[in-house]
């Protein structure tokens, strides 16, 4: 593990930071450097978080940046108890949703607006599907598209960010024992799709 | 110890989870060993976190624009600043309202009552012995004077002259008969006095007793 050292010209670039007490009370001082580790340490699993639940790379920089800014404003209230990182996953996981939940609002205009004026609607293909490569992955991306949203939540927190149930558990706040049951429906209704596929 | 398919299914999962304690791995590996259907589950499981690992990373791998560290900085303590700000200017502004509505309410309380704690006492003006005209000065505050009876007078006319009840100068001059005589002196209280018509000169004493005042002798005889 890196560890900071003052002499190096650019001290930030492949920096972790191993002590956190020292980085958030430099952060909320002020000093740019204390902020710019921080910033870049979790700017990347911030923006994937971003990332993975609204779907739109665009988005995802908008929520990452609002992310920080609420995190540096809000430092003088953490509290060390918790884990920084899921400290600012929870954040991001607020900005994301309420970012989905507008984007909703609007496609459920859009909609409206379509059936009123009895415009044709144009199906656009999502960037996503030309990343399916076959029948297979075809098949769990329909499937996991289609749960709900607090049963995909873990298996994106759990499959792609590889965080323990402990960690999912404190971002968002829930027991593990809930965990565990919403980790197993999940993967039952994703391999079932996966059966039907078979044939089974 | 043997166990069910419904637990050995249960176990997989948790195993999927990395939540198994040592006894239970043995448990299952025993299981799985002799049960083909939970050993194909425990396969399905496993092709699927195949399939959803990759495909989450080729989605969602990318790296984001790098956020201006500067910029942040400047945003986030700006936003500090001007809360603060703005909780020192709404908290000034509520002093002033308070301020303005409480110095309001004294006024309407206290402002029109000229007789508060705050008025000058106003002295009465002594009437001079000489003057006696229809011009007689008018007493602000309430007095009395002596009277003198004349041969003619009796404790209607005075009361009338002087603008009075008769039950006024009784119960004033504390007489036990409504009878004057010629040369009597009486007390007249006066408050806000205008005598209705000529007094002579010897009719009133040159003191003009304050009511309640120490010097106020004992009113008239009779």
């Amino acid at each position: 593990m890196k560890v900071f050292t003052s002499s190096r010209v650019n001290p930030v670039e492949g920096m972790t930071v191993t002590n956190p007490s020292w980085l958030i009370s430099e952060c909320i001082a002020g000093n740019e450097v204390a902020i710019e580790m921080f910033v870049r340490q979790y700017e990347t699993s911030v923006f994937r978080l971003a990332l993975s639940i609204v779907g739109d790379s665009a988005e995802a920089n908008e929520i990452t940046q609002e992310t920080f800014l609420s995190a540096l404003r809000s430092l003088p209230k953490y509290e060390e108890k918790r884990s920084l990182k899921a400290w600012l996953y929870t954040i991001a996981l607020n900005y994301s949703r309420s970012h989905l939940r507008k984007r909703k609002i609007l496609e459920r205009l859009k909609t409206t607006l379509t059936g009123i004026f009895q415009l044709e609607a144009q199906k656009q293909a999502s960037p996503e599907d030309a990343m399916i490569t076959n029948e297979k992955e075809a098949a769990v991306w329909t499937s996991l598209n289609e749960l709900d949203e607090r049963y995909r939540i873990v298996i994106i927190l759990r499959y792609f960010h590889e965080l323990s149930i402990a960690e999912i558990a404190e971002i968002l706040g829930i027991s593990e024992g809930t965990i565990h049951s919403r980790l197993h429906n999940a993967r039952e209704k994703l391999r079932n799709a996966l059966n039907h596929l078979h044939g089974e | 110890m043997q166990i069910t398919h419904e637990q050995a299914r249960r176990l997989i999962q948790l195993n999927a989870d990395q939540s198994l304690y040592p006894s239970e791995k043995y448990q299952l590996s025993a299981h799985l060993k002799d049960c083909s259907a939970c050993h194909d589950y425990a396969e399905e499981i496993n092709e699927l976190e195949g399939v959803l690992r990759p495909i989450m990373k080729r989605l969602w791998g990318q790296t984001p624009l790098p956020l201006s560290i500067h910029d942040l900085r400047v945003r986030s303590y700006a936003k500090r600043q001007s809360s603060l700000i703005l909780a020192t200017r709404s908290a000034l502004i509520g002093a002033v309202c308070l301020a303005f509505l409480f110095s309001a309410w004294q006024f309407m309380r206290f402002g029109g009552d000229m007789s508060g704690p705050l008025q000058v006492g106003v002295s009465a003006v002594p009437l001079p012995a000489t003057h006696s005209t229809n011009t007689a000065s008018l007493f602000e505050s309430c007095g009395a004077m002596h009277y003198t009876v004349q041969e003619t007078d009796t404790l209607e006319s005075i009361a009338h002259q002087f603008g009075i009840s008769q039950d006024e100068l009784i119960v004033f001059n504390q007489m036990r008969t409504q009878r004057v005589s010629t040369g009597m002196t009486l007390m007249v209280p006066t408050c806000n006095f205008t005598p209705t018509s000529t007094l002579g000169p010897s009719l009133f004493t040159e003191t003009y007793i304050p009511l309640g005042s120490p010097t106020t002798s004992t009113p008239g005889s009779y």
